[in-house]
């Protein structure tokens, strides 16, 4: 990375984890571990179907999308609302020269800690091939973390009310509707993100794939997150090219 | 472009900035309408009431608002599209737009940092002693008064000795030894050949710094010109002057018979308004009058001297 970029990496961890925000960052993403320790310390015996649930249910649709919410939302959109977005829209870069350096420092605030949360709760809650597990599941925050980051960062420069908008699609259609209707996890990032996931574990560990079966097909799931990624990056820098910073 | 290109686009074009039929619109709010200029080197100041559309200029000025129609160049490019002009430019907005976490020294070096300047701290010490905050470098800035804050956000400007200085209201806040402050580091910009556009709303503010000056009203340009071609125009204008007193009438039969006095009208509540086209020689006359009458003066005041009123009578003609 060239120094502006540098800068704008280290400006945007500065502004990512104030005590407050890192607070509350930590907060949601100690949430698994929390699970797995109340768990453990009441000697819940674990099942195929809980661990799942736990995977699913708790990291995929609820804990990552929202730990990259409250990160990337306001990673431009605080910055346009309080204007000092205009210090760095005056520097001798293109637009993705901005753009690249706060998306990387923003998937790298989400996925830390929640690679480190889920890594402590699968050691907990998983008998047999923990390693295995702790990878797929290190790999599939990754992969979340990058969409859900580059999704929500792009609304973040349409509105300052990302965090409104991201709470009620991670509430509503990713934990609730791409659940309930039958299809709609073609489109939902977590479900995109856990079919990789099944499909990297049943390749690790020679076992069949598991789970709803309302899930899109691996080779789909890859391509339209790939897709996602992209688009919302380059819709991103292209709102930066075009926008006027008050 | 590098910093040498820029250099010679500046020097062979001799206009810093260029507006060629610039309009700007927010939804159906018309902000700017059909602005052409050349701002040239030195010390511009750009003039106009609160409202005529200064800011709108300078931001599109600064590439950091597009133009809804025509073209802006500055230094011999588009900023919207040539970043690296921002190398050879300083900007100081009008909002108070610092990161409130970082010490005054942060602030000023993350400036240097996004311009990418070599030889940062030398540049750092340099723009922040000039703008005298050497004693609050480790301070948070949240701990700033206002006129710190315009201070600090001025170096960040200053850094790296920019080709172009655009400053949006830089003396809101400031108290008169920061004003004269302001003027003279204004004044050693221009004097190392470097060039500077300034706004305000108020006429004294930039006539102590501006050679030549560019006003807005309504959004359209008004004139653009030598500082004193433009207030001699403004002088000579016919004023209105209220006046009160103790005989009306007897004051304003006198009044009537100077040639400065175009008019006197009577007011319902007893006062004298006098039109004049030479508010100086009503100035020195209405005092010796009212004496040798015997007329005691209560109340003299112009009722349009307004910034808004006297960009209003230019644009009028």
């Amino acid at each position: 990375m060239g120094t502006i970029a540098e800068t704008i990496f280290m400006l945007t961890l500065r502004q990512s984890l104030s005590l407050r925000k890192s607070a509350v960052l930590l907060l949601i993403a100690a949430i698994p571990l929390m699970i797995a320790v109340s768990t453990t310390v009441l000697s819940v015996d674990w099942d195929e179907s809980s661990r799942q649930l736990f995977i699913q249910g708790i990291v995929a649709y609820t804990t990552l999308p929202l730990v990259a919410l409250i990160v990337a939302a306001p990673i431009f959109a605080d910055e346009i609302e309080d204007r000092t977005f205009t210090n760095l829209m005056l520097s001798p870069i293109s637009r993705w020269q901005i753009a690249f350096p706060k998306i990387t420092a923003a998937v790298l605030i989400v996925a830390i800690p929640m690679i480190v949360s889920v890594a402590a709760s699968i050691l907990m809650i998983y008998t047999e091939e923990t390693y295995t597990a702790t990878a797929v599941g290190a790999l599939g925050i990754v992969i979340g973390a990058i969409a859900f980051v580059s999704l929500f960062t792009f609304v973040g420069t349409l509105t300052t009310r990302a965090v409104v908008f991201g709470i009620v699609y991670v509430f509503g259609f990713e934990a609730f509707i791409s659940s309930a209707i039958p299809g709609l996890k073609y489109i939902s990032i977590s479900g995109m993100t856990i079919s990789i996931m099944q499909e990297l574990s049943s390749t690790l560990v020679d076992a069949p794939t598991s789970g709803s079966n309302q899930l899109p097909p691996v080779e789909y799931a890859a391509i339209a997150l790939i897709a996602i990624i992209i688009l919302c990056n380059i819709a991103t820098v292209w709102r930066l090219k075009r926008m006027d910073v008050h | 472009m590098n910093h040498s290109e820029n250099s010679i686009a500046l020097n062979s074009g001799g206009s810093v900035a260029s507006l060629d039929s610039v309009s700007k619109w927010f939804g159906n709010v018309v902000a700017v309408s059909d602005v052409t200029l050349n701002i040239d080197r030195g010390i511009t100041g750009l003039l106009g009431p609160n409202g005529a559309g200064k800011t709108t200029i300078l931001r599109m000025i600064s590439g950091l608002y597009s133009v809804s129609e025509g073209e802006v160049r500055v230094l011999g490019t588009d900023p919207r599209t040539d970043h690296n002009v921002y190398k050879n430019i300083g900007i100081m907005t009008e909002n108070e737009s610092a990161y409130e976490f970082m010490t005054g020294l942060e602030f000023v070096r993350l400036s240097a940092r996004l311009k990418d300047l070599r030889r940062e701290e030398s540049h750092l010490r340099n723009a922040i002693e000039r703008v005298d905050m050497s004693f609050a470098l480790d301070r948070k800035i949240s701990t700033y008064s206002r006129g710190m804050r315009q201070r600090i956000r001025l170096a960040a400007a200053l850094v790296g000795d920019p080709e172009l200085l655009i400053l949006d209201e830089p003396l809101n806040g400031a108290d008169p030894t920061q004003r004269l402050r302001f003027q003279e580091i204004l004044h050693q910009t221009a004097d190392e050949g470097r060039s500077v556009i300034i706004s305000s709303h108020i006429l004294e503010e930039v006539e102590e710094v501006s050679e030549s000056v560019v006003l807005v009203v309504n959004g359209k340009l008004a004139a653009q010109g030598d500082f004193h071609a433009i207030r001699a125009a403004l002088d000579d204008r016919p004023y209105h002057v209220k006046i009160e007193c103790s005989d009306p009438r007897q004051l304003g039969g006198e009044l009537a018979k100077l040639p400065a006095v175009q008019s006197i009208q009577f007011d319902p509540d007893g006062s004298i308004v006098a039109l004049t086209t030479n508010v100086a020689v009503l100035q020195l006359d209405l005092p010796v009058i009212a004496q040798r009458l015997n007329v005691r003066l209560t109340r003299v005041q112009p009722i349009d001297d307004s910034l808004e009123s006297v960009f209003s009578y230019l644009v009028e003609g």
